[in-house]
């Protein structure tokens, strides 16, 4: 059980980790959604 | 005189922009050419100036203002 | 007839075309109102009937040369890509202007349909327009809409739809009679059948004449006419592109000329189509008087930035009750399951102490972001930006900035990176960098909960005075700064007197467009809770519970520890010489809000916006040395010093030179330093 939930958080974090990595290559900075960042800001929400 | 020199609420006549290109071309794309009519709205002490051309409202610095050339409607 | 069908949405700044976009699409986009914010190519899909339509909105634009990056998007949009239908929005109680550009795009040739929007203004003030004889004139479709009302949408689509099918109606019909005594006229021109516009005939001659030239140069040139058109103007991309010989044609550039009589064009079509132009002074004119007053516009300025954040951080505390409670019941449930589950201790602390305590806490302070950015919302929408810049620019200009540079520095009280992205829109590049290096000094939004923790915690009933004041003291700081640098710089660029902005109407803030604004900053915020600051609380409580032999007992003894130990002497002189004050700065940098994540971590608070959280974390500060003196450093230090990666990035990239990053981020960790230090020392000699 331990295992279970100490997986799925590491999985988690790993995951987030990895798409802050690839948003911030990309020039994507922005938190969440871009609702505000309207300057050619390449978000996945196109 | 200039939309420096102009009275808020009076009416006037555009005759000149001695402007930089720049500056001159986004206001022809507004249509402030010779011929235009703008009436003046607002002014401070600085020089700035809004006033209205065809519809619009605009704001701008002193030294704009000294470089558009004007004359009163009679 | 094609599957899907592209349309464009073009139009001026300010004339509801994202509104109308937005209506369309359902896309959570915000419209603001200064110049320049719409930049990028924003695409959505739906379908009408048995239509697929895929629409794209292109940036505001007041007309298609190719001076800004906005036209020349636009342009080549139009003319490359695979657009089928142009919907032209046109503020329809401001013809005139707009006209200009729908004149341009008729010219390019695709086929063109007016929106007139915001006719609920022109039926407000007793104008009338024209319908049947406005599409004559033009040889377009004109559809009246109200995007705001979500009127005529309906219609609008259908004519897209089916404007597709025939190609360039030969509708127009106007009887001019320019009697044009040209003297280098071949031949009196009557274009009207096939061109909506058609110039003097000294003009058309020259059309004729470059046309032929073109066409010698590239049989296949489509549109000749648009590029006659362009080369008369002198237009740079098209020269560069068929850089034809038009000696003996032209010697200077007619763009004057044709801009002339284009406006020629749109002063007849305005007498012959509106009808009771509205004389009375509209209501904006009348509330300008007051807040773009030569002696009121800054007072009331200020005193409406004032009121926002006070409201941001007294009513926001009103209601952070209920998420407290949620969060206690929140965190108990989960205790009890991991008990019940047989959790091993340590995996218990880092969901609880470590998860639960860094992210939990920073999500009761939702409340004081969501009145933030609802105030800003109204700022915003209501059309009032524009006039600030032009209140502000005297200022402004004193300290070496534009007055348009104030917008990016009033985005960054919500977040530096769209702020920092909105300088973009300054053309001088020294303006730019200034901009870009003062706005962090602008609190964002992830500083609040810093300051309502530490204000609430020491300052009692003058906690959001405390609060507020950081937001003034930011403020002299980046005025300061502007100032330092404009005095340092050798050739001092003087930006006084150039400003050029126009100011809408004044808007009642559309409910729906501000409701949709403030959900998204609220889900970017519960988004960044769940990533960033899930992630880094996880970070913060592995290096705060292990140290050189392993799992320890004592926080002191953590690995965390020893490194917040290596900056305690240099925050000493400041006020914050407690290594978990270190650690917490340091954590600070992914993010501002975990500094008090990491304060959760560190001192094992579970609800840490609460009172009893409040009251237990000042408990143990008190007897470190830690009082209200030292809060309020911090708080500074907090404001100052470098922001976090995101904003790190965003600046790093904007200003495209590590010397210019560098000397930022270390000036404003110098500032923070030099600022907290200056108040704790002075302060202890006081108090």
């Amino acid at each position: 059980m331990e295992i279970v939930i100490g997986g799925i958080i590491a999985i988690y974090a790993g995951f987030v980790i990895y798409k802050k990595i690839k948003d911030a290559k990309a020039g994507n900075f922005c938190g969440g959604s871009c609702g505000n960042c309207s300057l050619e800001v390449k978000c996945k929400v196109k | 005189m200039t939309l420096r020199d102009a009275q808020v609420g009076q009416n006037y006549i555009v005759k000149e922009l001695d402007l930089e290109q720049v500056i001159k071309r986004r206001l022809e794309a507004l249509g402030l050419i010779h011929g235009t009519k703008v009436q003046l709205l607002n002014q401070n002490r600085k020089g700035d100036v809004v006033f209205k051309v065809r519809g619009t409202r605009l704001a701008i610095g002193d030294k704009i203002a000294a470089s558009i050339f004007i004359e009163e409607v009679a | 007839m094609k599957d899907e069908l592209q349309v464009g949405f073009v139009g001026n700044p300010n004339c509801g075309k994202t509104t109308l976009f937005n209506a369309y699409t359902g896309a959570k986009l915000k419209v603001a109102n200064w110049p320049g914010v719409t930049v990028d190519k924003k695409e959505g899909a739906m379908k009408y009937h048995n239509h697929k339509f895929k629409l794209v909105d292109l940036p505001g634009t007041y007309s298609l040369t190719s001076y800004t990056m906005e036209e020349k998007l636009t342009r080549q949009y139009i003319l490359e890509d695979d657009v089928d239908v142009i919907i032209d929005v046109v503020d329809a109680s401001n013809l005139e202007r707009n006209l200009y550009l729908t004149l341009q795009l008729i010219e390019l040739g695709k086929p063109v349909i007016l929106a007139l929007n915001m006719m609920d203004i022109v039926e407000e003030r007793g104008m009338e327009i024209d319908l049947h004889r406005l599409p004559e004139m033009l040889g377009i479709p004109a559809i009246p809409v109200s995007a705001r009302k979500k009127k005529g949408l309906d219609i609008l689509m259908h004519a897209v739809a089916h404007h597709n099918d025939k190609k360039m109606d030969n509708n127009l019909e106007h009887h001019h009679d320019i009697i044009e005594e040209s003297k280098s006229s071949k031949h009196p021109h009557k274009h009207h059948k096939e061109f909506t516009v058609v110039y003097s005939d000294e003009i058309e001659d020259k059309i004729d004449m470059v046309s032929e030239r073109l066409l010698e140069t590239d049989p296949e040139i489509e549109n000749v006419r648009w590029h006659a058109i362009k080369l008369l103007e002198w237009d740079e991309e098209i020269r560069k592109k068929y850089p034809v010989d038009l000696s003996g044609i032209i010697n200077r550039s007619f763009e004057t000329d044709i801009i002339n009589q284009k406006y020629d064009f749109i002063e007849e079509i305005i007498e012959e189509v509106v009808v009771n132009k509205s004389k009375k002074e509209a209501a904006t004119d009348k509330i300008d008087k007051v807040l773009t007053n030569q002696y009121l516009g800054m007072p009331i300025f200020f005193g409406v930035m004032a009121l926002i954040f006070f409201l941001t951080f007294s009513v926001g505390d009103a209601v952070k009750g209920i998420f407290e409670v949620v969060l206690e019941v929140f965190s108990g449930l989960v205790l009890n399951f991991l008990v019940s589950a047989g959790t091993g201790e340590l995996l218990t602390s880092l969901i609880v102490n470590g998860i639960i305590a860094g992210v939990g806490g920073i999500l009761t302070f939702l409340p004081n972001i969501f009145i933030l950015f609802l105030a800003l919302a109204f700022l915003e929408d209501s059309g009032y930006m524009a006039r600030v810049a032009y209140v502000m620019d005297g200022l402004m200009s004193k300290i070496g900035l534009s007055g348009r540079s104030f917008i990016p520095m009033l985005l960054g009280f919500g977040c530096s990176v769209p702020a920092v992205l909105a300088s973009r829109t300054l053309e001088n590049p020294k303006d730019r960098r200034r901009t870009i290096f003062i706005t962090p000094f602008m609190s964002c939004s992830a500083k609040i909960p810093v300051y309502v923790l530490f204000a609430g915690m020491f300052f009692g009933e003058y906690a959001s005075l405390a609060a507020f004041s950081m937001y003034v003291i930011g403020l002299l700081v980046g005025v300061l700064s502007a100032f330092g640098m404009h005095l340092f710089e050798k050739k001092q660029t003087r930006f006084a007197g150039n400003l050029l902005i126009e100011l809408p109407e004044y808007k009642a803030p559309n409910a729906r467009s501000i409701l949709i604004y403030v959900w998204e900053k609220v889900k970017d915020y519960l988004t960044k809770a769940g990533t960033t600051i899930f992630v880094a609380s996880i970070v913060i409580w592995f290096i705060l519970n292990i140290g050189p032999s392993g799992m320890v007992d004592d926080m002191s003894k953590s690995f965390g520890a020893m490194i917040g130990r290596l900056l305690v002497p240099i925050l000493e002189p400041a006020g914050l010489g407690l290594w978990q004050i270190s650690v917490s700065l340091i954590s600070g940098l992914a993010a501002k809000e975990i500094v008090v994540s990491s304060f959760s971590v560190l001192f094992g608070i579970a609800n840490i916006n609460s009172a009893e959280g409040m009251n237990s974390l000042v408990q143990i500060l008190r007897p470190l040395g830690f009082g209200t003196l030292n809060a309020y450093a911090l708080m500074i230090f907090t404001l100052l010093y470098t922001p976090c990666a995101a904003a790190m990035g965003v600046i790093a990239r904007e200003l495209k030179s590590t010397k210019w990053t560098l000397f930022t981020l270390l000036f404003q960790l110098g500032i923070a330093w030099l600022a907290a230090t200056l108040v704790y020392q002075i302060g202890s000699l006081f108090l």
